[in-house]
């Protein structure tokens, strides 16, 4: 019996130590001022490209989130902590290693709002590459993926996202300094800045090649195909997540979100999500996680956020992670390019608060450069750079909207626009629509009110077997009840059980372009 | 072949009407409202897992020279186990859980030195095996942030296992050359309840453990040393 005591006060030490180590020793804490620094000269500290892109946004030069941390709260918290990382302005707090003790002592300045303990992980919204020889099923997907979002339509105009700057954070980026996939953007001197967040390092060219493989979906070439649409874009590549199947932490996110606006990014591509290590999905509100207020903030100053909606549509989990669920950040789904529609994985909105996510999708399927060679890839972490090339393109079409009318109008370029659903948001973005607005579309289906159910029929000669009805019924408030996609094969019609729809609920429809509703009255 | 053309105009008229208009997805994002209790960090949950423990040898001062006595193979006597649990979360920081398994152990006794248990015959092996059948509840102490996750723990609990089979057996090489394999029920050796208390600490599926039995492995009335109670493991739980 000694023993075994002895044997459980070893495994509580061990224990212990993990848990100690949170209270006693390396654990790493967010420290928040209550008050900043106030000189501070934006001309000085901002791009030109930053300055530009707030005054094109209608926001001011600085605000007080810009102003920098007191430098001496900064010295006194850091002679108290055992060390200190991660500075940010926009939440005005620094990252402490320190103790309990050490906490205490911290808490007691006056300086001093909070201290929070830091954890998490996230993990980036990407699955294993598989193969690694380009057949001809893969380079139809590569030629698709382009495709789908009417990318010759950019092409034909000389539209490239030139004079657009992306900044891309992830796992890192082995191969974007080498490969031929990249030499159009190296040649013209387009990665403008680049910084290791996890290292406190430039280099970035090294560890996880999911950084390459999602640059390679925004503005690769390989050989005469685009593998994105952004190819004239310019970049700015933060590493911020730590291993090849990264678990990586928000302050790097936060950190290098800072970064991006002072050096003038317009477009932000993050293929991460947090979930369930540290969340429960009634948490996706778009307030609770502080990636989640980082991207909004961003957005507040005139960055355009993509997020990847995450790869949990299959397991327990079902819905987007955070930053996907902030408000002001396009989340995009993933669609699978062999059916067309939602791919199984994908994961799926609403937000906790009931607000639309994902807003629009694009292939979840795709084919990217790795570090030795092209590959096929899955996860909506490839189907985010899609779009961020695909909204890249969109800007340069017109630089005096702002970053949310942008937004908006990527929305409403959606294949399915007005219609949308949890799975696909409003659809795949349609570069026509930025180039020559929306085609009027011909009544496809109509309706009819049958005794106990309402009839969607299909009109004979609108009928392509290719494309997908998209139905949903929505309450007055426009959140979807519940939602289908349906084939469409002969005229017979697709019903739908009117007990289903209580009186002042709408029936959505979209179907080959048109989009109609039916609604009960009250 | 008329009726295999029959059957095949068939065959295809069915493949060809089964092409209706057929949902391909269908969800009703309204019932999502319900906010879950069953989850890895919710309300309940139930998973199963599996176990390997290793028996310790350790000397004891519980030892009677004059009653029969046996050292057991250490490494070789192990258990393996498969069970199921189920988790009530009480709090943020605290669930109580009870759990089932199914388990194999085995001692294997040394055969070399001094051995009268169960009986004084050297042999090539000899192990005394059982399959038991368990029921076990434990207080559970979470700790550090996380979401619907299991994360890191501690389990401190008691268990209760009854022998279903237990087996005597053991080999002997011949003189004539050949091996002679015996084995033959030993439960009237074993205490047919035994029970014992066990440490865990877990991080998320990975869960590494010490256990101490408390009762006696064999009768009283046999006047056995008792085998060690001793034995310390890995467990993996199946979930996310």
């Amino acid at each position: 019996m000694r023993i075994f005591v002895l044997l459980t006060a070893f495994l509580m030490c061990i224990s212990g130590s993990s848990i100690f180590a949170q209270k006693e020793a390396t654990s790493k804490y967010w420290v928040f001022f209550t008050d900043k620094q106030t000189d501070f000269n934006p001309c000085e500290y901002f791009d030109p490209l930053a300055i530009q892109r707030r005054l094109k946004n209608h926001v001011p030069l600085a605000d007080s989130t810009d102003f920098p941390v007191n430098s001496g709260y900064i010295q006194k918290v850091g002679a108290i902590a055992d060390s200190t990382s991660v500075v940010t302005r926009w939440f005005n707090a620094i990252v402490a290693f320190c103790s309990e003790k050490q906490v205490q002592q911290i808490r007691n300045l006056a300086f001093v709002k909070s201290v929070e303990p830091v954890g998490g992980m996230a993990i980036p919204a990407s699955r294993k590459p598989y193969q690694e020889e380009l057949t001809s099923t893969q380079m139809d997907v590569l030629k698709r993926q382009v495709e789908s979002l009417q990318g010759d339509v950019f092409e034909k105009k000389g539209i490239t996202g030139k004079g657009i700057r992306i900044a891309i954070f992830d796992g890192g980026f082995p191969g974007v300094d080498t490969i031929p996939v990249f030499a159009h953007i190296r040649k013209t001197g387009r990665i403008i800045k680049t910084y290791d967040f996890t290292r406190n390092k430039e280099f970035v060219y090294s560890f996880s090649s999911h950084g390459t493989m999602v640059m390679s979906c925004i503005a690769g070439i390989s050989g005469d195909f685009r593998m994105g649409l952004a190819t004239g874009a310019e970049f700015l590549l933060a590493r911020t997540e730590v291993n090849t199947e990264p678990f990586s932490e928000e302050e790097n996110w936060l950190a290098a979100v800072e970064w991006a606006d002072k050096n003038g990014a317009h477009i932000i591509n993050s293929s991460l999500g947090y979930t369930y290590h540290r969340y429960f999905t009634w948490d996706m509100d778009g307030k609770k996680s502080l990636v989640t207020r980082a991207a909004n903030m961003a957005a507040s100053k005139g960055i355009l956020v993509v997020n990847a909606a995450g790869n949990d549509g299959a397991n327990g989990w079902k819905k987007i992670g955070a930053p996907a669920d902030a408000d002001s950040v396009i989340s995009v789904g993933g669609i699978d390019p062999t059916t067309d529609f939602h791919i199984s994985f994908s994961s799926y909105g609403p937000t906790a608060d009931k607000r639309l996510k994902p807003n629009v999708c694009a292939f979840g399927d795709v084919v990217a450069a790795g570090k030795k060679s092209l590959k096929s890839v899955q996860g909506t972490s490839f189907a985010s750079p899609l779009v961020a090339g695909f909204a890249a393109c969109a800007m340069q079409t017109d630089t005096t909207r702002t970053t949310m009318e942008l937004f908006r109008e990527i929305e409403k370029s959606g294949s399915l626009y007005p219609y949308y659903d949890y799975a696909h948001g409003y659809g795949v973005p349609q570069a026509s629509y930025f180039t020559e607005g929306r085609p009027a579309s011909a009544p496809s289906f109509e309706f009819k009110a049958k005794e106990h159910s309402i009839a969607i029929i299909p009109i004979a000669e609108k009928i392509d077997y290719k494309k997908y009805m998209y139905c949903h019924i929505e309450d007055e408030n426009g959140i979807i009840e519940e939602y289908w996609v349906t084939t469409v094969n002969k005229t017979s019609p697709f019903e739908i059980d009117k007990f289903r729809i209580e009186r002042g609920q709408t029936l959505l429809v979209q179907y080959n372009g048109y989009v109609a509703s039916y609604k009960l009255k009250k | 072949m008329k009726k295999h053309l029959i059957f095949i105009a068939f065959a295809v008229f069915g493949w060809v009407a089964s092409y209706g208009q057929q949902v391909q997805l269908h969800e009703r994002p309204v019932a999502d409202t319900i906010r879950p209790e069953f989850g890895p960090n919710l309300k309940k949950y139930i998973h199963a897992f599996i176990e390997c423990g290793f028996f310790i040898p350790v000397e004891t001062s519980e030892v009677v020279d004059s009653l029969p006595f046996a050292d057991f193979v250490a490494g070789r006597s192990n258990y393996v186990l498969a069970g199921g649990r189920f988790k009530l979360k009480l709090s943020k920081w605290n669930a109580i859980g009870l759990e089932t398994h199914l388990a194999y152990s085995s001692y294997y006794l040394k055969q070399e030195g001094v051995k009268t248990l169960p009986d004084n015959f050297v042999h090539n092996t000899e192990r005394l095996s059982s399959f038991t059948f368990g029921l076990g509840s434990f207080h559970r102490i979470s700790y550090g942030r996380k979401g619907n996750y299991i994360g890191k723990f501690i389990d401190l609990g008691v268990e209760g296992d009854v022998t279903i089979l237990s087996v005597h057996y053991f080999e002997d090489d011949l003189v004539n050359g050949s091996r002679r394999k015996m084995w033959y029920s030993s439960k009237k050796f074993h205490e047919v309840l035994q029970y014992d208390v066990f440490a865990r600490f877990g991080f998320n599926r990975y869960v590494i453990f010490a256990k101490y039995r408390l009762s006696k492995f064999f009768r009283e009335k046999h006047h056995f040393n008792d085998l060690p109670g001793l034995s310390a493991g890995f467990q993996v739980g199946f979930h996310q």
